[in-house]
C-alpha cells in the first residue's frame, strides 16, 4: 500500500536484567497510514511501550526492520537518523517527570527546533506561541515554569513539544491514564483536533480499552511481547476474536449501574514468568478455551475477517465464538 | 439500621495556611453494617483525607477543626492513643492504593500479618502461622504456604494487594476502607481483587467503604454513592439511582466525559472547562459553580444546601431533573 507511513517488520528486543534474559517484544509487525490513530492495548509489562520507544528510536531493536516513509531506520547511522527523528515524536504518560522543571515552557516548546536547527530566536518565539495558543495554552505563561501548571495543562505542554516540529507520527504513550477524567477529555479532545488539523497519524499506547474505542481507527492487543490480535476499529469492537481482546473487554469496569461485578465472568489464573522459555500459547493459563493443542503450539496470526487477524487456534472454527460467549 | 460509621460536619483544615484552607469541609457521610458505598472524586478532592480522619491517621499538617467521627458508636476524636491503637485493625482498617509503599519490605508476608494478630491478641505465637495462612487462604492467594515465607518483592501487584487485604482483614474489622485498591493494578486483575472485595463482604458482614476515582469500579460494587468535591459531598443516593440519574451538574459531568460505549468516534467527549479548585480558593457560593454550565448569580453568592425531591441527595440550586 502506497499510504503506509510506518512498517514494522518483525521485530524484536530482549533485555538482559538481574533475572536473566526478558523478551520485550517478539515478532511484531504492523503498519501505521498517514493521518490514522493506531492503538496497542495491552496489559503493563506486555512490551507495548517498548514498541513505542523503538519506533521514536529511542530504543534499539535486536531484530526487525522499521521503515518510514521507505527508509529503514534500523540501517541508518546516528547522523543519517537525525533528520528523520523530527517526522516521529513522543507524548509521555506522566507530565510531571517529562518536562525539566528547571526549563521555563518556552524554552520546552522550543528545544526541538532548536536541536534541529530550524528558525532564528524571533521565530521560534513566535512559533512556540502559536502552538501554544494550538493546544490551549496562553502564550503570555511562556515564561512560566512546568510545577506552576496543573497535570493536565502539562500534557498539553508536552504536545505542543511534540507537534512543533510537525512530524508525521507521533507516539502517545498512555498519554491520559496519569489525569482526572473531566480533563482526561480535554486532553482526548486537544488530540483529536489537532489531529484534523495537522493529519498527523498517532500510534496510540493504552490500557484503556474505552479511550482506545473512542480514539483509534485500527487496533492492535499485545500479550507478552507479542501481538494477539489487529483489526480495525469496526471489525474489532464487532468481533473481537482472541479470547484475551474479549477479557479485556469484559474486565473493563463499565459505569452502568446494572452490570454488577458478582454476574461477570472472571478471568483467573496466573500470567506465565516472561523469564522462563515457553512453549505453546502464552494466553493458555488464563484461556477459559484452552485445550491440547495450546500447550503445544504457539498461534501465528491468522485472518478471521478482511484485515483481521488473531494468535488462536479456534480462529478458523465457526462455533468457537458461540462458545465464548457460554464460557 | 446500625451505622458503622457516621462522620457528621467533618471539617479539616491545611495547617500554614490561611485560615480558609479547608481540605474537607463540612462532610457528612455514613456507612451501614455491611454496605459497600463508593466516595468518588477526582484528585484534590478530599476523599483520601477523609478515609485517614476516620483511623486518625491524617498527615501532621492536617487537623481537624469541627465535626465528629463515630466508628461502631465511638467519637474516634475523643479517644486516647491506647483505645486508637485498639479500634485500627478491629473496628475499621484500610487498605492502600499503592501495596508495594503499605507493606514492611523487609519483612515476610507471614511476620507482616503474625505482627498484627500478636499485637492484638488474636494468636499466640503458636498458633499465629496456621493462622496466617487461614487468612493467606480467605483471599485466595494461591499457593499460599510459600507466599507467606516471601517478602513483598516477590509478589506480583495482584497478590501484594491480597497480602495488604489479608492484612487488613486480621483482625476482622467491621468496615473496611480500600483506598483506591485497584487503581495501580491491570484491569484483569482488577477485576479478580475488586471480586474478592464482594466475596469478602457477604462471608464476613464487613462493611467497605470504596474511595475511587472510576465511575465503573463504582457501578459494579457499590449499594450506595457519595461524590466529592472541593472537601464536601455534593451528590449521594442509590447506586442506580444516582449513575442513571444524577442531579449534580458535578456528577453528570463525569459521567459524560466518559467515553460513551456506541457513541459515533467523531464525536467530540463532553468536557468540564477549567480545574477543580484550589483548598481555599472558594469563599462562597457553591464550589463548583466557576465550572458549571447551570450555573447562574445565586450560585456563587451562595452555597446550596443538601436537599432530595427522590433518592438522591444533593446540593444544587439547579439540579438536572428527575427522570
Amino acid at each position: 500500500m502506497t499510504d503506509d507511513l510506518l512498517v514494522i517488520r518483525d521485530l524484536r528486543k530482549t533485555f538482559s536484567t538481574p533475572s536473566g534474559a526478558l523478551t520485550a517484544v517478539s515478532q511484531v509487525s504492523l503498519s501505521i497510514k498517514r493521518g490514522e490513530t493506531y492503538a496497542l492495548a495491552g496489559e503493563s509489562g506486555c512490551g507495548k511501550s517498548t514498541v513505542g520507544k523503538i519506533v521514536a528510536a529511542l530504543v534499539k531493536p535486536d531484530a526487525g526492520s522499521i521503515t518510514l516513509d521507505g527508509n529503514d531506520l534500523t540501517a541508518l547511522s546516528p547522523r543519517q537518523l537525525r533528520p528523520l527523528r523530527r517526522k516521529v515524536q513522543m507524548i509521555f504518560q506522566d507530565p510531571f517527570s517529562s518536562l525539566n522543571p528547571r526549563a521555563t515552557v518556552r524554552r520546552i516548546i522550543e528545544e526541538p527546533l532548536i536541536v534541529h536547527g530550524l528558525g532564528n530566536r524571533g521565530e521560534r518565539r513566535r512559533k512556540v506561541a502559536e502552538m501554544m495558543d494550538r493546544v490551549g495554552l496562553r502564550p503570555e505563561a511562556a515564561d512560566r515554569f512546568p510545577h506552576e501548571f496543573s497535570g493536565g495543562q502539562r500534557q498539553r505542554i508536552g504536545i505542543a513539544r511534540a507537534l512543533i516540529l510537525n512530524p508525521d507520527l507521533v507516539v502517545c504513550d498512555e498519554p491520559v491514564s496519569a489525569l482526572d477524567v473531566s480533563v482526561q477529555a480535554q486532553i482526548l479532545n486537544l488530540l483529536k483536533d489537532l489531529q484534523r488539523e495537522l493529519g498527523t497519524a498517532y500510534l496510540f499506547i493504552s490500557h484503556d480499552l474505552s479511550v482506545i474505542r473512542h480514539m483509534a481507527d485500527r487496533i492492535a492487543v499485545m500479550h507478552l511481547g507479542q501481538l494477539v490480535e489487529t483489526a480495525p476499529r469496526a471489525s474489532f469492537w464487532a468481533n473481537p476474536t482472541h479470547p484475551y481482546s474479549r477479557a479485556l473487554i469484559a474486565a473493563r469496569p463499565d459505569p452502568n449501574p446494572r452490570n454488577r461485578l458478582q454476574d461477570k465472568p472472571v478471568l483467573e489464573g496466573e500470567l506465565p514468568s516472561p523469564f522462563e522459555k515457553r512453549k505453546g500459547c502464552d494466553f493458555r493459563s488464563r484461556c477459559p478455551l484452552a485445550f491440547g493443542l495450546c500447550a503445544e503450539v504457539d498461534p501465528p496470526l491468522r485472518p478471521s475477517a478482511p484485515d483481521h487477524y488473531a494468535a488462536c487456534h479456534l480462529v478458523d472454527e465457526p462455533d468457537s465464538r458461540n462458545h465464548t460467549a457460554a464460557a | 439500621m446500625n451505622a458503622i460509621l457516621d462522620i457528621k460536619g467533618l471539617r479539616a483544615c491545611l495547617r500554614g495556611r490561611s485560615e480558609n484552607a479547608y481540605v474537607i469541609d463540612g462532610l457528612d457521610l455514613t456507612v451501614q453494617e455491611g454496605e459497600v458505598v463508593a466516595l468518588v472524586g477526582e484528585s484534590g478532592s478530599g476523599k483520601s483525607m477523609t478515609a485517614f480522619s476516620i483511623l486518625q491517621l491524617l498527615p501532621p499538617a492536617i487537623h481537624i477543626t469541627d465535626g465528629t467521627i463515630l466508628l461502631g458508636g465511638h467519637d474516634v476524636m475523643k479517644m486516647d492513643v491506647r483505645t486508637l491503637r485498639q479500634v485500627r485493625g478491629t473496628q475499621a482498617s484500610i487498605v492502600f492504593q499503592e501495596p508495594m509503599t503499605s507493606l514492611n519490605p523487609l519483612m515476610t508476608v507471614e511476620r507482616q500479618i503474625a505482627e498484627m494478630l500478636l499485637i492484638h491478641g488474636k494468636a499466640t505465637r503458636r498458633t499465629a502461622p496456621g493462622k496466617v495462612i487461614e487468612l493467606l487462604e480467605l483471599v485466595r492467594m494461591p499457593d499460599a504456604k510459600r507466599r507467606a515465607k516471601q517478602y513483598p518483592h516477590n509478589l506480583s501487584g495482584g497478590l501484594r494487594q491480597r497480602a495488604m487485604i489479608a492484612l487488613a482483614l486480621a483482625c476482622e474489622p467491621r468496615l473496611l476502607i480500600a483506598d483506591e485498591p485497584t487503581t495501580a493494578l491491570d484491569v484483569t486483575i482488577q477485576q479478580q481483587i475488586l471480586k474478592l472485595l464482594l466475596d469478602l463482604r457477604d462471608r464476613l458482614g464487613m462493611a467497605i467503604l470504596l474511595i475511587t476515582h472510576d465511575l465503573g469500579v463504582v457501578a459494579e460494587m457499590a449499594d450506595r454513592v457519595a461524590v466529592m468535591y472541593a472537601g464536601r459531598i455534593v451528590e449521594h443516593g442509590p447506586v442506580v439511582e444516582l449513575l442513571e440519574a444524577p442531579r449534580h451538574p458535578y456528577t453528570h459531568g463525569l459521567l459524560s466525559c466518559l467515553p460513551a460505549e456506541h457513541a459515533d468516534p467523531d464525536e467530540r467527549l463532553t468536557e468540564i472547562p477549567g480545574l477543580p479548585p484550589q483548598p481555599g480558593s472558594i469563599r462562597q457560593g457553591c464550589p463548583f459553580a466557576p465550572r458549571c454550565p447551570r450555573s447562574d448569580a445565586i450560585c456563587t453568592e451562595v452555597e446550596p444546601a443538601m436537599t432530595s425531591d427522590g433518592a438522591s441527595h444533593y446540593k444544587c440550586h439547579h439540579p438536572w431533573t428527575a427522570p
